[in-house]
């Protein structure tokens, strides 16, 4: 009870503090702004085309994606960072508020914020869906991939946040490991042809390769989400720690 | 309330707490005082709970801080120093957001908020973003955040940084009122804060507490002296040694004055033109001063006086001071380690 009170508290104050911030506001602003020239222009070329509208949806989010990269770390290197530069988080931790309650609260705030960029992109699906028919079945599955993807990199971001006390290099950290995120599938030409268990082991590893094959044709495959799930709360729980260091012997 | 009991702490190679121990109880306003480096901070954010101590425990209303270190935290209402608070709030804002977080019910947490910002006069600047407000403004918001849910123990880490002489007044009042039920630790640099506001004073140096009293006593163990200050023109040994041989006297120090240069400007110029007396034989003699110390009680004024008259050297200051807290501070800590 306690504990919820307390999550929801801190919750709360960050999801505040990303609307006075003029981060959010840019990062907001140039989403939209990018991303609708980027649907304009799909609209432009595949105009002819037929299943023009699910060429569309299909091109909008696979050039979005790239936003993955930036997006937690812009959003989350902030978090703890700037409360260890201005010391503010020895008020907060000297609060009746335990680190776990601090760090969730804050990467569910990150999480919130992270959403509400992406359903950003919604009233262009309605859009297309007054032009013509949308299936909303491949969107609703992508959207489902983008909260799960951002469980991690949000994680992530909240990690590299509290290591240091300067935001720059947490943005920095969270994106070279949302980079490698990206750059797993690649290894998969490190892999013999034979080995055929390893090749399905780095596939399931390949988060960006998810929405290719799974998400973008409507499915929602549970081992995934088991799979963001438990790196994040890995993740979490090495925040965790590190915000517990300062108290260690 | 407030036990620390052999607490040390380093930072790698810098030792910055050896064996402090002192205690506080209800109703004492305990002055922690050192000058800036002296560990102060650090004891405070280890009482906190903020950070560990290596060695020693902590006790606060019974819970050990290591160990129970949320109790701890739900009782104690802490101002560090600097007042780190969020900028882009607005006051109300993140009083409201730190009731909560201290667990005040959403019930009572709008009266709460209120009590804070009327008893640290803030009220007017409720809906001020913090980032915009003064120094003694910010001061006062983290003052009325440490006030939020009646904690009984009251940590301020320099509360009278920054705030001007009628604020500071004001925040002596309020401690007064504030400090009747509660344990105030207050840390500060500043010798008459204490002399004002405390009970009782502990003194750290070096990370070492070097006096723990009450504030009168304190003045009275370390106060064993009373000074004659007296500027004298004439040969200087011989004044010394015959100063010295006055009842009572402990120790004579003797400062040659350069002529025109002395303190006092409307007598700087006599010194230089007619300083010398016409019963001294040989060289012309500037003003020296010489100061006396000597037993506590004792008032050499009249001796002094004599001895110079019978001398026929020439006086122009004669005055006694008993050693204040303030010369108290400076003995201990320039003491035998400064």
């Amino acid at each position: 009870m306690r504990i919820w009170r307390n999550i929801w508290a801190i919750f709360l104050r960050e999801l505040g503090a990303y609307f006075l911030s003029p981060i959010a506001w840019v990062v907001l602003f140039l989403f939209l702004i990018i991303n609708g020239a980027t649907f304009y222009l799909f609209a432009r070329i595949y105009a002819e085309q037929p299943r023009q509208i699910t060429l569309i949806v299909e091109s909008l989010f696979g050039f979005s994606l790239f936003w993955i990269l930036p997006l937690s770390p812009l959003l989350t290197m902030r978090l703890v960072a700037e409360e260890k530069r201005v010391g503010s988080l020895e008020l907060l931790m000297t609060a009746p508020v335990g680190e776990a309650e601090v760090v969730l609260g804050k990467f569910l705030a990150a999480q919130a914020f992270y959403t509400l960029v992406w359903l950003s992109l919604t009233p262009l699906f309605v859009i297309l869906e007054v032009l013509g028919d949308v299936d909303w079945g491949p969107i609703g599955a992508v959207y489902c991939g983008l909260f799960a993807l951002g469980f991690l990199t949000n994680a992530l971001g909240v990690l590299a946040s509290t290591v240091t006390r300067n935001q720059l290099v947490a943005a920095v950290l969270a994106l070279s490991g949302n980079l490698v995120l990206f750059y797993i599938p690649l290894t998969q030409s490190l892999l013999s042809p034979d080995a055929l268990d390893a090749a399905r082991f780095v596939r399931f590893l390949s988060f960006t390769s998810h929405f290719e094959w799974d998400y973008s044709k409507g499915i929602v495959d549970l081992r995934y989400l088991a799979l963001y799930g438990s790196l994040t709360a890995f993740l979490l729980f090495l925040s965790v720690r590190v915000l517990e260091a300062r108290k260690w012997r | 309330m407030i036990e620390v009991c052999e607490l040390s702490k380093s930072f790698g190679p810098v030792r910055a707490l050896h064996q402090v121990t002192f205690n506080a109880e209800e109703g004492q306003v305990l002055g922690f005082l050192g000058p800036n480096g002296a560990g102060k901070s650090t004891t405070m954010r280890i009482i906190t709970g903020f950070l560990p101590g290596d060695h020693g425990s902590v006790r606060v209303a019974g819970h050990d801080v290591a160990r129970n270190s949320l109790a701890v935290r739900q009782l104690v209402g802490y101002l560090p120093e600097g007042v780190p608070i969020y900028p882009e709030m607005r006051v109300g804002e993140y009083l409201k957001f730190r009731a909560r977080l201290k667990g005040v019910p959403r019930r009572e947490r709008r009266a709460a908020v209120g009590k804070a910002l009327e008893s640290t006069d803030v009220a007017d600047v409720r809906r001020r973003v913090i980032g915009t407000l003064s120094r003694g403004y910010r001061q006062r918001v983290g003052l009325a955040d440490a006030l939020l849910a009646e904690p009984r123990v009251l940590i301020l880490d320099e509360p009278t940084i920054g705030l001007d002489p009628e604020q500071v007044r004001q925040f002596r009042q309020l401690l007064r009122e504030v400090g009747r039920h509660r344990t105030v630790v207050l840390s500060t640099h500043i010798l008459s804060e204490v002399e004002v506001s405390c009970s009782h004073v502990v003194v750290i140096h070096r990370g070492r507490i070097v006096a723990r009293d009450t504030a009168a006593n304190l003045r009275r163990k370390y106060g064993t002296v009373e000074r004659t200050t007296a500027e004298v023109a004439g040969p200087i040994e011989e004044i010394r040694q015959r100063l010295e041989r006055l009842p009572q006297v402990l120790t004579v120090h003797a400062v040659p004055l350069v002529p025109g240069s002395s303190p006092d400007p409307s007598s700087g110029n006599l010194s230089h033109e007619s300083a010398a007396p016409e019963a001294a034989t040989g060289p012309r003699f500037g003003y020296s001063r010489f100061i006396v110390e000597s037993a506590l009680g004792s008032d050499l004024r009249e001796d002094v006086f004599k001895t110079v008259q019978q001398n026929g050297w020439l006086l122009r200051e004669l005055r006694r001071q008993s050693v204040s807290l303030e010369d108290a501070f400076v003995e201990i800590v320039g003491g035998p380690r400064g």
